[in-house]
């Protein structure tokens, strides 16, 4: 039995006056509260609890960070509307437009300091709505860069290069103006340069808006679903030598965003929304990370980006520095539909920071 | 005596120089132990055809001589001090080692690709370019002069096959001289300097060096396949050998040249062999089978080891090589080697068929006595103004420090084997003693392993990674990044781990 005292009381109903004065019906602070402990919790659990299993060092196309606006604000996405951008992390999120959206993202990857160039993403992906849903489809290119080969020495005997990339076709619509769902599938391919293996996978998510007065929008995504891809070896290599399965990295996700129209001491020509995440591995849900974001809005056409992440890192063991924190910061332009940002995330690698520019089109 | 003032008197009487003073950078994937032999310096056309100049002066070098056809007939004749008319650096010089070559020709695609005047690895003065005139030498002895530096202390990836540095910088001076008897020649004067030192912990010396030029004409494409085309053959100029080669119209594509010979004249062979060898297509039984259309061919011909002269039929597409040598270079020395290239027309008519197949192919052709002259007074003025040049180690300007990691105290070799399933070994060398950490992270940037940390004294250290993390978990194939951090900088390495 939980004994709650007055005092406590009182320290909720202070807490709770901000989301009051939101005017949030009390089913949907219950669900946000719910959320919010849900995050705890899992950020709380022992990594002894976590990954029992082998981590996805590979197959990195699948959840490296893609999109200026969902890097700004700390990949906090999956309950955006309208935001083609955020179709990776939950298909739903691209129902919303007027006709549609173009949107083309590129990171460069942490500067290695080697001889060899860094790393590079690039996400392109477009949207067309209709009175039949909305139709997307996006492409995913990563330049893994070269690799040197070496046999019995350090010597290098030949380079490959590496990249990977997806492709996907996503249909979402909405229910009632207050359910929106989207479905992608999606073909994976992993160049190993003396390996290589393609496959199936499939996303989904939902997204939920009580009413178009209550500015609270929560949203859940499943991506990276599908069967293990099979490496075959590449014809120049030994018949054993890169064969072999690897898991697809799949993720469920879920996500609370929070947008009033107008937010407490501030004009109207200034809009803020409020965004949180959390991801977990499938295969071991205690392993998550967990994604703080916020947009401020000044005239419809800047838009100013923060984010937090924590991220547990299941290589390590526990206590031993196996809790990332990063932070992010983002900036975006629109006019007459054009956009473009640019985005720092900052300590989430430990490679170094990255930056991510992006350009967009909503017609 | 200042650093500069001892170059000068020992070059002079031709004493090795020390190269001490050079603050060069080491590279991430130096050497391991091992001893460099039969390495090459080649200094090689482009291979790519010319510039449609025809008669035209385009600004090629050397500027208002009859050499300007041999670079508009698409004959890119020398090394890196070449600039082209968009002050391009026209060609590379080529040095490296090459590790899959199970004779151990060190000779390897080094440098090649970019061309571009203001990659790092090169730098090109020229004495005629105002913007470089105030860097340029204060000694320039001939009407126009070139000077380029090439560095092979970091490892380059052409295509597939990278380079290892071999620890050889390469101080090249071009000149021409407008004077009659002088006009058609472009003479090459090349400064070896061993920095093995700066590439590795301790520096060794490259035994058996020749120095070589691979002659690539492609001229008169209308008439591939004949045998009357491009057709070469070693000549003997007054006990000395040359290559001659012979063009009949010296033309390509959109444009026309005169008619005439060129000769590849070595000038400075301490080494005192010399080896010229013609590698034509695969038609011709006997000679090396020369792939046409990328560079590749050039790696091929590297596996070519110096041989006796021989006259074959060329086929349809001759490539030459000459080569002289061979000389030790020990650390931290320097030396000097030489050629020219001399071009001239033909003295009176030339027979209307003339290969190397020719009996009277020799120097008693009376149409070769032109020639024959011009070598002679290259000879002549390389002895008497530019062997005595001073080395010149005092190049205005430090070479950029390498782009890859390392720094003073330490580098990181790459890992092998590479891609590896289970375990690969790791190879580190410390220069400075200090404090080091090697560290692996997936390509998000997650700390994965830490394979060494503490202090270590100079030397050279071996880790190996069993494809685990630290929580004792096998990790998934993909590309994995190790960093070795010392208390100077960073060097890392990439990874790849299969299923």
């Amino acid at each position: 039995m939980i004994v709650v005292d007055s005092a406590s009381r009182r320290r909720a109903r202070v807490l709770a006056e901000p989301f009051r004065r939101m005017q949030i019906p009390a089913p949907m602070f219950r669900a946000l509260v719910l959320l919010l402990l849900l995050a705890a919790a899992a950020a709380s659990l022992p990594a002894a609890v976590r990954a029992q299993s082998d981590e996805n060092g590979g197959l990195i196309g699948l959840v490296l960070p893609l999109g200026a606006r969902v890097v700004g604000q700390g990949r906090a996405v999956a309950a955006e509307r309208a935001e083609l951008q955020a179709l990776p992390y939950n298909p739903a999120a691209v129902v919303g437009f007027e006709r549609g959206a173009l949107t083309y993202s590129r990171f460069q990857g942490a500067d290695l300091e080697d001889e060899l160039d860094g790393f590079n993403g690039n996400f392109l992906a477009g949207a067309f709505a209709g009175r039949w849903g909305t139709l997307a489809g996006h492409f995913v290119f990563q330049d893994l860069g070269e690799v040197l080969l070496t046999d019995t020495s350090p010597d290098p005997i030949g380079a490959i290069d590496l990249s990977e990339w997806v492709v996907g076709l996503t249909y979402a619509n909405e229910i009632r103006d207050k359910v929106a769902y989207g479905v992608t599938a999606k073909w994976y391919r992993s160049d190993l340069g003396v390996t290589e293996a393609s496959g199936p996978a499939i996303d989904a998510g939902v997204t939920y808006r009580p009413r178009e007065t209550v500015p609270i929008a929560l949203a859940a995504s499943l991506r990276n679903m599908g069967p293990d891809l099979e490496f075959e070896s590449a014809e120049d290599v030994g018949p054993e030598e890169g064969a072999g399965e690897e898991s697809l990295p799949s993720r469920v996700r879920i996500g609370v965003a929070v947008a009033p129209q107008r937010f407490p001491g501030l004009p109207e020509e200034y809009g803020v929304r409020l965004l949180f995440d959390i991801e977990s591995d499938l295969r071991e849900l205690s392993a998550s990370s967990q994604h703080f974001g916020g947009v401020f809005t000044i005239h419809d056409r800047i838009e100013i980006r923060g984010g937090v992440l924590f991220a547990d890192n299941p290589f390590l063991e526990e206590g031993d520095g196996d809790r990332l924190v990063g932070g992010a910061i983002g900036i975006g332009l629109r006019l007459q539909g054009f956009e473009a940002e640019v985005a720092r995330e900052v300590s989430v690698s430990e490679l170094g920071d990255e930056t991510h520019f992006g350009v967009g089109w909503r017609f | 005596m200042s650093r500069l003032s001892a170059a000068l008197v020992l070059g002079m009487l031709g004493v090795a120089v020390p190269a001490a003073g050079q603050k060069l950078q080491p590279a991430a994937n130096s050497l391991v132990p091992h001893d460099v032999n039969r390495a090459f310096l080649r200094v090689s056309n482009r291979g790519g055809f010319g510039l449609a100049v025809a008669a035209v002066d385009a600004g090629n070098f050397p500027r208002g001589t009859l050499n300007r056809f041999l670079f508009g007939s698409g004959l890119w004749i020398g090394g890196i001090g070449d600039v082209d008319a968009n002050g391009q650096p026209d060609s590379v010089v080529t040095v490296g080692y090459n590790p899959s070559e199970p004779e151990e020709i060190e000779w390897v695609e080094g440098a090649v690709g970019g061309f571009d005047r203001n990659d790092p690895r090169f730098r090109v003065l020229d004495s005629t370019n105002p913007d470089d005139q105030a860097d340029f030498p204060a000694m320039t002895v001939a009407d126009q002069e070139l000077f380029t530096v090439y560095d092979d202390r970091v490892s380059v990836v052409t295509g597939v096959t990278p380079s290892i540095p071999i620890g050889v910088e390469v101080r090249q001076r071009s000149f021409a001289f407008d004077e009659p008897g002088l006009d058609g020649a472009i003479f090459f004067q090349w400064d070896l300097l061993n920095i093995s030192d700066l590439i590795r912990a301790t520096g060794y010396t490259i035994r058996g060096l020749w120095t070589g030029i691979v002659l690539d004409p492609d001229i008169t494409v209308a008439s591939i396949g004949s045998v009357n085309d491009d057709t070469a053959a070693p000549l003997d100029v007054d006990g000395q050998p040359v290559l001659l080669v012979w063009d009949s119209d010296f033309s390509e594509q959109s444009f026309e040249g005169p008619p005439g010979f060129l000769a590849i004249v070595p000038l400075v062979n301490p080494g005192g062999q010399t080896t010229i060898t013609q590698l034509a297509s695969s038609v011709v039984p006997g000679v090396l089978p020369v792939p046409l259309g990328d560079r590749s061919r050039y790696a091929t011909m590297a596996a070519v080891p110096p041989r006796t002269p021989t006259i074959v039929d060329p086929g349809f597409d001759l490539r030459a090589l000459v080569a002289w040598g061979t000389v030790d270079l020990p650390e931290g020395e320097v030396h000097r080697t030489a050629a020219a290239f001399v071009w001239a027309e033909p003295s009176g008519t030339p027979p209307a068929l003339l290969t190397p197949l020719d009996p009277d192919l020799n120097q008693e052709l009376p149409v070769l006595s032109g020639l024959v002259e011009s070598v002679r007074a290259v000879r002549a003025a390389y002895d008497q103004r530019l062997a005595g040049l001073p080395a010149l180690l005092d190049f205005p300007g430090e070479p950029p420090p390498p782009s890859g990691g390392g720094d003073g105290s330490g580098a990181l070799l790459q890992n092998f084997p590479n891609p590896f399933r289970e375990t690969t070994t790791i190879v580190y060398e410390v220069v400075e003693a200090a404090d080091v950490a090697i560290l692996v992270y997936d390509l998000q940037g997650r700390e994965v392993e830490r394979l060494a940390e503490g202090f270590r004294e100079p030397g050279e250290y071996t880790v190996e990674w069993d494809g685990r993390s630290a929580a004792d978990r096998e990790v998934a194939a993909g590309v994995y990044v190790i960093r070795m951090t010392t208390s100077g900088g960073t060097s890392t390495i990439r990874a790849l781990k299969v299923p």
